[in-house]
C-alpha cells in the first residue's frame, strides 16, 4: 500500500474498487491503521493553517486598500489612480479571492507536494525556518504546529514520507 | 620586557580560548519511538510532553527515548553523532541577532540511515533552545523521531 493511495482515499478519490482494497489492506494491519490516522491528522493540521493563513491575508489587504484608499484624491478625478480605484472597487472580491486561492494554493502544495521544499509557510519569528530540505527515498513535509508550550508557541516539524509503505525498519 | 610578553601570550591565549567558546553549540539529541503500546509516554520525555500530545504524535499514545547525547559544534565544523538509526551530522553555521531574548541558530542537519546513505539533508535556523522535530520515519516497533535542540553562548 502506498501513501499516495492512503492520500487518495482518505481525500476520496479512489475507485470503489480500489477503496475496498486499501480497507481491507487497513483491517489487517494496524500500523497501516496509524499511518492513515496521521495522514488524516496532518490534512486537518493543514487545513487549518491554511485557514489561518486566508484570514491573515484578507485582513492585510484590507489594510492595504484602506491605505490605497485614504491616499486617493477626493473628489475624484479621471487618471490613472481613478482608473485603478475604479477597477479595484469592481473586481476587489475577484482580486481578492484570486490572492487568497493562489495563497491557499501554494501552501497546499508546500504542504503535500513531496522532494524539495524551500520555505516555511510561516513567516512567524517564533518558528524555525527551513531554509533547504532534501529528503532521498521519500518526501519531507515542514509544518508549524502550535505546541502548547509557553515557551515556543510554535513547533516545527520536518515529516518525512518514506517512498515505499512497506513499512520497512530502517 | 619579558614579563610583558609573557602576559600578552597568555592574554591571547585565553581570548583564543573564550572566543573559541562563543563559536561552539551545544546540542542535545534525543532518539524517540513512537507507537500504539498503550505506554505512554517515557518520564525522560517529560519535557517534551506538550509538543508529543498535538496532532501529528497524538496518532500514538507511547513514546520511549532510545536515546539521548549532547553534541559540541564548533562553528563550521562538521560535528558527528552516531544514532540508533544511522549518523547525524551537525554544522553550526551561524550565530544571528536574538529575538525575544534568545539567540537564533542556523545549522546544517544532516541524517544519514545505518547503510552510510544520506537520507535527510536540510539547513534551518531556529531559537536556541526549542527543539526541532525530524520525525515519520518507520523504524523496528513504531515510528522514529528526533528532537534536536541546541543553545551557543
Amino acid at each position: 500500500m502506498k501513501d499516495e493511495d492512503l492520500l487518495r482515499y482518505l481525500d476520496g478519490e479512489l475507485s470503489p474498487r480500489e477503496a475496498r482494497e486499501i480497507e481491507a489492506a487497513l483491517a489487517g494491519s494496524a500500523e497501516a491503521r496509524r499511518k492513515l490516522e496521521a495522514m488524516r491528522q496532518l490534512r486537518e493540521m493543514v487545513a487549518a493553517r491554511i485557514e489561518a493563513e486566508v484570514d491573515d491575508a484578507e485582513e492585510q489587504l484590507e489594510a492595504s486598500w484602506r491605505k490605497i484608499a485614504a491616499a486617493l484624491p477626493e473628489p475624484r478625478r479621471p487618471g490613472p489612480w481613478g482608473r485603478v480605484r475604479d477597477w479595484f472597487e469592481a473586481y476587489r472580491g475577484h482580486v481578492l479571492t484570486g490572492a487568497l486561492a493562489a495563497a491557499a494554493g501554494a501552501l497546499l502544495a508546500l504542504a503535500v507536494h513531496p522532494g524539495r521544499i524551500a520555505a516555511s509557510p510561516s513567516g512567524s519569528p517564533e518558528a524555525a525556518v527551513v531554509e533547504s530540505l532534501e529528503v532521498s527515498d521519500g518526501s519531507g513535509t515542514i509544518l508549524q504546529i502550535p505546541s502548547g508550550d509557553g515557551d515556543s508557541p510554535v513547533t516545527t516539524v520536518i515529516w518525512l514520507t518514506p517512498d515505499t509503505s512497506e513499512d520497512a525498519p530502517i | 620586557m619579558m614579563t610583558v610578553a609573557k602576559g600578552v601570550v597568555v592574554v591571547a591565549l585565553v581570548l583564543g580560548a573564550a572566543r573559541a567558546h562563543a563559536q561552539t553549540a551545544q546540542c542535545v539529541v534525543t532518539e524517540i519511538v513512537a507507537s500504539s503500546d498503550k505506554k505512554g509516554l517515557d518520564p525522560r520525555l517529560e519535557r517534551l510532553k506538550a509538543k508529543l500530545v498535538r496532532p501529528p504524535f497524538s496518532a500514538w499514545d507511547t513514546f520511549v527515548l532510545v536515546g539521548e547525547q549532547s553534541v559540541s559544534a564548533e562553528r563550521l565544523k562538521p560535528a558527528t553523532a552516531p544514532l540508533t538509526q544511522g549518523t547525524l551530522t551537525l554544522l553550526y553555521k551561524d550565530k544571528m541577532a536574538a529575538q525575544g531574548g534568545r539567540a537564533r541558530l542556523r545549522f546544517g542537519v544532516d541524517l544519514d540511515n545505518k547503510q552510510g546513505r544520506r537520507s535527510v539533508s536540510t539547513v534551518v535556523a531556529f531559537d536556541a533552545g526549542d527543539p526541532l522535530l525530524i520525525a515519520g520515519e518507520p523504524v523496528k516497533g513504531g515510528t522514529y523521531i528526533l528532537a534536536l535542540g541546541c543553545t551557543a553562548p
